[in-house]
Formats: structure tokens, C-alpha cells, sequence
């Protein structure tokens, strides 16, 4: 009952935050370390901040957790992005997560609502779901939505994790067709401090585009108790990125990236994360 | 009524509408000593192979010019590649075209284009009409004209439908790049003087000690262009440009009536394949202007007024906000990359690259079209500006264009 008095908090909570912000549907990097590892970090961030390329991730989840971040492309004012999530383990089965993205800016809005469901499975696997409300609001054009649902599964191979996620599966249209994406991610656990990560993310070709498969390789530093730093690099598009989490405390935690191109200006970032009680 | 009359009044329609043709012609006013020009349009024709047809005309107030005094007879420019003319003039005031198609015509198309000169003595509205049409040797009842209403000094100009450059006073050009945004709009120049124009003195407000050229152009807008640029070609002659300068040194001014002075507007100084020289500018807004050598270089470089217009765009084809101009203002003369971008940061076209632009306005166009020539679809893009000045000075910015597929429109 307990449980349930909470999410339905949880909810009233992201809704009063929705009112506020706004929204997305091609990829918005919505994790600051995932940020700071250039994507590579999907099958070693284990809460609510990736749930978007990997809904399976908030499996792992015992408590329930809260995550808020805002953050400006290439520090284009145009193009920030306000991303807030809410999970929690629903039942010994089941946990939840109610999120919200929102991206663009007077003229050109998208807004994301997604549920998030996951479950663990046998051997340390887990799957995990979104179901995605888009909406778009663009100037002097016909405001437009749809569905989309993700899905992903995790598990552990010879102290390896992976993820493989297909994000957009069912290629929602809303003004144009929104591509399916796949993502494969891998966690090297090279020491208990230590992770070094891979990942491969492909957008399907979609009416006459085609996008390369970008690789992306990212480290994790563990020094000490509270502080972890991340470096990474990625191809399609070419990127540098690095950054750091600090725990606040045992309920608090502070995450800063950035990323680097070579044309355009860099992003910055910076998010909280609470653990509730 | 009967089927009979419903068939019957069907087949007139298709009588009526399988053949027309139709004279194009940016302008509406001319004036004595300039070249103008109309285009002969076929509009749904069907298997068309040959199209003739005599043009009447008064020749004591226009004279054709020909395209190439190398051959024989009046050349015209072939707007329809696929096909050639053959014109002459069988007496005066009366020129036979005869168009033969290399493959049947069966869509409406912009056939040939006639330059033609207004006489110095010409002090009359010009009346041309094309008669005795015959498609594919078969008689047509067609007789398109056009009038153009004769002024003292004015050339007013009413662009049509497709991106073209427009001669109009004294060799001044004007590049439009698409129709959408000039419905209604009329353009009126002419070449005038100072104290035409009430203006005692010539004083600028930019740091030059040159002198103008003497050539003072005064552009009136009527109607609104909707924040779309207009090239504007300013010309001149090497033995104009004042001793101590070179020709790319040439720059625009134009009237600050708020400050009655003369500002530095910028542009960038060109050379045409046929030798001719220009300064070129994007202008948005329309008052006198004149050309002068300026040296003057600002001590720091910057790209301002950074915008894309029409924004959203919607490259579908359908002949409506099909292409956006990005525009932006140079503080000095710099070497411009402009490169667009998807929202993850991913390179999609390189729309310049080191091209050397003038201080001032400038803009250019995308089509919404990757660098592999494939349109985009609805999203929210980025674009990066690199200026880079002869000192080495750099600026560079970022901005966003909307591409909406579905735009109400």
C-alpha cells in the first residue's frame, strides 16, 4: 500500500514538473554519465537517468530514486533538453519509473511522457519496457503525436554484462517516421574499481537517410568512496567526452559531463540524483 | 441536362485547356536605353514536337537582341535545353519563331527567353503580341500579349514565379531566390543623382576618405518580402575604381535617411565570366545606394544578425517555403565555412567552405538536403558559421533551423 501511495505521489510529482518543461523522439542523451562516457555506458548504469536507452536498467533499483537534469545541445539555447524521472520497486517483481523528456523551444517542442516497467529473470538477466507518449508542437504546423515502446534485456556473460535495446520499435510516425534504433552495450569488468565499455548504437535507414554505426568506447575510475571519473570517445559523430559522479551522500549524488565536437561548441551538464528512503 | 451536353461540355473543356501559351515577363515599367525581357511559356500541351508563331512588335520602340552575333539570324537563350529556335525577322515589327522539340512535349515548360532594348526615342507604352501560332503545323487560336507601360526614368519590376537575376536600371542586377515570398511585390529602380534626390553632400559615416562613384541607384519596395534576402548587383568599371585601391576593394553604401548620412553596407567585389564587375550584397531593406573604394578594415571580426528564413522551411516540392536563406552580417571581408548539423551533432553539409564573402549582408540557401542530396524530415537542425578575416580574426556561431514537412502553408 505503501508502494502504491508513493508512485501515485511519484506521478503527481512528474506532472507537475511536465507542465513546466517540454520534449523529444530522435535521441537525446538524457544520462549525465552516460554523457560522459560518450554512450558507452548502457550496460553499467544500473538507475532511472538511461532508462531511455535502456529501460532494463531500473531493475536494479531498491529503493526508489530520483533524477533531474537540464542541459543545452552545444549550448544552443534552442536545443536544451529537460529530462525527470521517478522510479521505484512497485512489488518483489516488478519495478516503475515515470519520466519525463522534453526538448526544443518556443517554435519547435517535442515532449516525451514514458512508463517504464522491468523486471529481473533467471541468471542475473533482466527486461525491461518503455511505452512512450510523443507529442510536437511546431510552429505553423499541426500539432502531432504517437505512441512508441522500447524494449531491452541485460544480463551477464563470463563477468561481462551486456544490454542489447531496440529503442522506437513499433517506428512510430508523427510528422515523419520516427526510425527504430538498436543499441548493444558491453561492461568489461577489468577490476572492482575499474570498467571499461563498449557499445554499438545504429539507427535503421529511414526513407532515404542512412546513418552509420557509431562506436563508442568509455573508461570508469573509481578513487576513492564517493568519486568515480569517466572518459569516453565515439564515432558517427566523432566525439570526446568526460566528466564525474560524486556522492553528495548516501542519498545524494552529483553528476557533471561534457562533451566535445569539432565544429560545434561543447555541452555541459550537470544532475542530481536522489535515493529515497 | 442531357449526357450528350454533359460530354460535349466536357470535350470543350479539354479543347480549351490542351493548348495555351503564354508570355512571362518580370517586368511592368521600362525605360529607354535598358534590356528587358519576356519568356514564351507552353502550358499544357500535349505531344508537342514543333511550335511556331510570328511576335508583332513595334519597331520604333524595341529592338530583339541577339544571344550570338557569331550565327546567323537572332539567337535566343533556350530555356527548354531539349529543343532549338530559329528566328527572323521577315519585316519590321513582325519576328518568326519557329521551336522544333528534340522529344514530344507534354508538361507545361518555359520554352525560350527574348531580350529585347527599348530605343533611346521611345516615348510610348510597348505592346508585344505573339500571333499565327501553329503546334506541330496545325493552326492555334493563341494570341498572348503583354504591355509594358512606358516611364521617363523608372523600371519597376514584378518577379515571377522562378529564382532568376533581373537586369533592371543601368546594368543593376537583382537576384530573387524564390517566389513565395514576393507575392505582390513590386520593385521600382532608377539611376539618379544627389540632388535629384535632395541630397546636398555626399557625407559617410564610416571611416573612408575615398569618394563614390557618382552612381547613385534608389530602390522603392512596395509590398513586403517576408525577411527574404534580395541580392543586389551593383556595377562597375575598372577605370572607376579610384587610384590606390583594386576592384575588390569596392564597396556599397546606402542612404541613412534617419541620420542623413551615407553608411557602410559592405558586399563583396566580383568578376563574371564575361569580364563584367560587380559588388554584390544581400539587402533587405531598400533606400538609395552607391558604390565606393574602401580600405577600412574593423579591428575585430564578428558574424551578427544570424538568422534562417523562412523558419520552419518545408522542403517538399510543392513550390511553397521549399528552400530557407541563412543570413548574416560580416563585420569584415572573411574567408565563411557554414556547415549543417542534426541534433546529436552529426554532419550532414558542408554549404560553404573558405568562400570568400564581403563585409555586410550576405545569406545563402539550403534546400533541406543532406550532402548526399536526400531531404531531411522534420526536425530541428543546427548550422555553424566560421568567419575568418584577412587579420586572422575568427568568429563563429551556431544557430537552428526548423525543417516541418507538414507545414500549414
Amino acid at each position: 500500500m505503501n508502494n502504491i501511495k508513493k508512485s501515485i505521489l511519484s506521478i503527481l510529482i512528474i506532472f507537475t514538473f511536465c507542465f513546466v518543461s517540454r520534449a523529444e523522439f530522435e535521441f537525446v542523451e538524457t544520462s549525465i554519465v552516460n554523457m560522459a562516457l560518450s554512450g558507452s555506458g548502457i550496460a553499467y548504469i544500473k538507475d532511472v537517468s538511461v532508462l531511455i536507452s535502456n529501460p532494463a536498467a531500473i531493475s536494479h533499483l531498491k529503493k526508489g530514486q530520483f533524477y533531474a537534469v537540464s542541459k543545452e545541445e552545444f549550448s544552443i539555447d534552442e536545443m536544451e533538453s529537460n529530462f525527470i524521472s521517478l522510479g521505484n520497486k512497485m512489488s518483489n517483481y516488478f519495478n516503475f519509473a515515470f519520466s519525463n523528456l522534453d526538448f526544443g523551444y518556443t517554435d519547435y517542442r517535442e515532449n516525451t511522457y514514458i512508463i517504464t516497467l522491468a523486471t529481473k529473470m533467471y541468471d542475473s538477466s533482466s527486461i525491461g519496457f518503455n511505452i512512450k507518449k510523443l507529442n510536437s508542437r511546431i510552429l505553423n504546423t499541426d500539432n502531432n503525436s504517437a505512441f512508441s515502446f522500447d524494449i531491452a534485456f541485460s544480463g551477464i556473460v563470463s563477468n561481462t554484462e551486456y544490454v542489447l535495446s531496440i529503442q522506437n520499435a513499433n517506428v512510430p510516425t508523427v510528422n515523419d517516421e520516427i526510425p527504430r534504433s538498436y543499441e548493444l552495450g558491453f561492461n568489461f569488468n577489468t577490476s572492482e574499481k575499474n570498467s571499461t565499455l563498449l557499445s554499438f548504437y545504429k539507427v535503421s535507414s529511414f526513407g532515404n537517410q542512412k546513418k552509420d554505426m557509431s562506436m563508442r568506447i568509455g573508461q570508469v575510475w573509481q578513487t576513492g568512496d564517493n568519486l568515480k571519473i569517466y572518459a569516453g570517445y565515439a564515432t558517427e559523430p566523432y566525439k570526446l567526452s568526460g566528466g564525474f559522479s560524486l556522492d553528495l551522500s548516501k542519498k545524494w549524488t552529483l553528476d557533471y559531463a561534457f562533451s566535445s565536437m569539432k565544429y560545434l561548441n561543447p555541452t555541459h551538464a550537470v544532475a542530481f540524483k536522489m535515493n529515497l528512503r | 441536362m442531357s449526357k450528350n451536353t454533359v460530354l460535349l461540355f466536357i470535350l470543350l473543356l479539354i479543347v480549351n485547356s490542351v493548348y495555351s501559351l503564354n508570355i512571362y515577363s518580370p517586368y511592368s515599367e521600362i525605360t529607354n536605353n535598358e534590356e528587358f525581357y519576356f519568356n514564351v511559356i507552353c502550358n499544357d500541351y500535349n505531344n508537342v514536337l514543333k511550335l511556331e508563331y510570328t511576335i508583332n512588335f513595334d519597331s520604333t520602340l524595341i529592338e530583339f537582341i541577339d544571344n550570338d552575333d557569331s550565327i546567323n539570324g537572332l539567337q535566343m537563350e533556350m530555356l527548354y535545353k531539349d529543343a532549338i529556335s530559329e528566328n527572323t525577322l521577315i519585316s519590321p515589327g513582325v519576328l518568326n519563331s519557329v521551336i522544333s522539340f528534340v522529344s514530344k512535349v507534354n508538361s507545361p515548360i518555359n520554352v525560350i527567353k527574348y531580350r529585347f532594348k527599348v530605343l533611346s526615342g521611345a516615348l510610348s507604352d510597348v505592346l508585344i503580341s505573339i500571333n499565327n501560332v501553329k503546334v506541330n503545323n496545325a493552326s492555334n487560336s493563341d494570341n498572348p500579349t503583354i504591355t509594358y507601360k512606358y516611364s521617363s526614368d523608372n523600371i519597376v519590376l514584378e518577379p515571377g514565379t522562378d529564382s532568376s537575376i533581373i537586369r533592371a536600371s543601368d546594368g543593376l542586377l537583382l537576384e530573387f531566390n524564390e517566389n513565395t515570398s514576393r507575392s505582390g511585390v513590386f520593385i521600382k529602380t532608377k539611376l539618379t543623382t544627389l540632388a535629384q534626390e535632395g541630397i546636398s553632400s555626399f557625407t559617410p559615416s564610416a571611416d573612408s576618405n575615398t569618394v563614390p562613384l557618382n552612381k547613385y541607384y534608389k530602390i522603392e519596395l512596395n509590398g513586403t518580402l517576408n525577411e527574404r534576402n534580395i541580392n543586389l548587383y551593383i556595377p562597375f568599371n575598372l577605370s572607376e575604381v579610384p587610384a590606390g585601391f583594386t576592384w575588390n576593394q569596392m564597396k556599397i553604401y546606402y542612404f541613412n535617411e534617419n541620420i542623413m548620412k551615407w553608411e557602410r553596407y559592405g558586399g563583396k567585389a566580383l568578376k563574371d565570366s564575361k569580364g563584367n564587375y560587380y559588388v554584390k550584397l544581400a539587402v533587405e531593406h531598400f533606400s538609395i545606394y552607391t558604390i565606393m573604394a574602401d580600405k577600412f578594415v574593423y579591428s575585430s571580426n564578428n558574424i551578427t544578425n544570424m538568422k534562417a528564413s523562412p523558419n520552419p522551411f518545408s522542403p517538399n516540392n510543392n513550390g511553397k517555403n521549399d528552400i530557407t536563406s541563412i543570413s548574416f552580417v560580416l563585420k569584415n571581408d572573411s574567408e565563411v565555412t557554414i556547415k549543417l548539423f542534426d541534433r546529436t551533432g552529426f554532419e550532414l553539409k558542408t554549404l560553404l567552405f573558405g568562400q570568400n564573402l564581403g563585409a555586410g549582408n550576405n545569406s545563402i540557401d539550403w534546400d533541406g538536403k543532406d550532402k548526399y542530396g536526400n531531404t531531411l524530415r522534420t526536425g530541428l537542425y543546427s548550422y555553424y558559421i566560421n568567419a575568418l578575416d584577412k587579420n586572422g580574426k575568427a568568429d563563429k556561431k551556431t544557430g537552428t533551423v526548423i525543417i516541418s514537412r507538414n507545414l500549414n502553408e
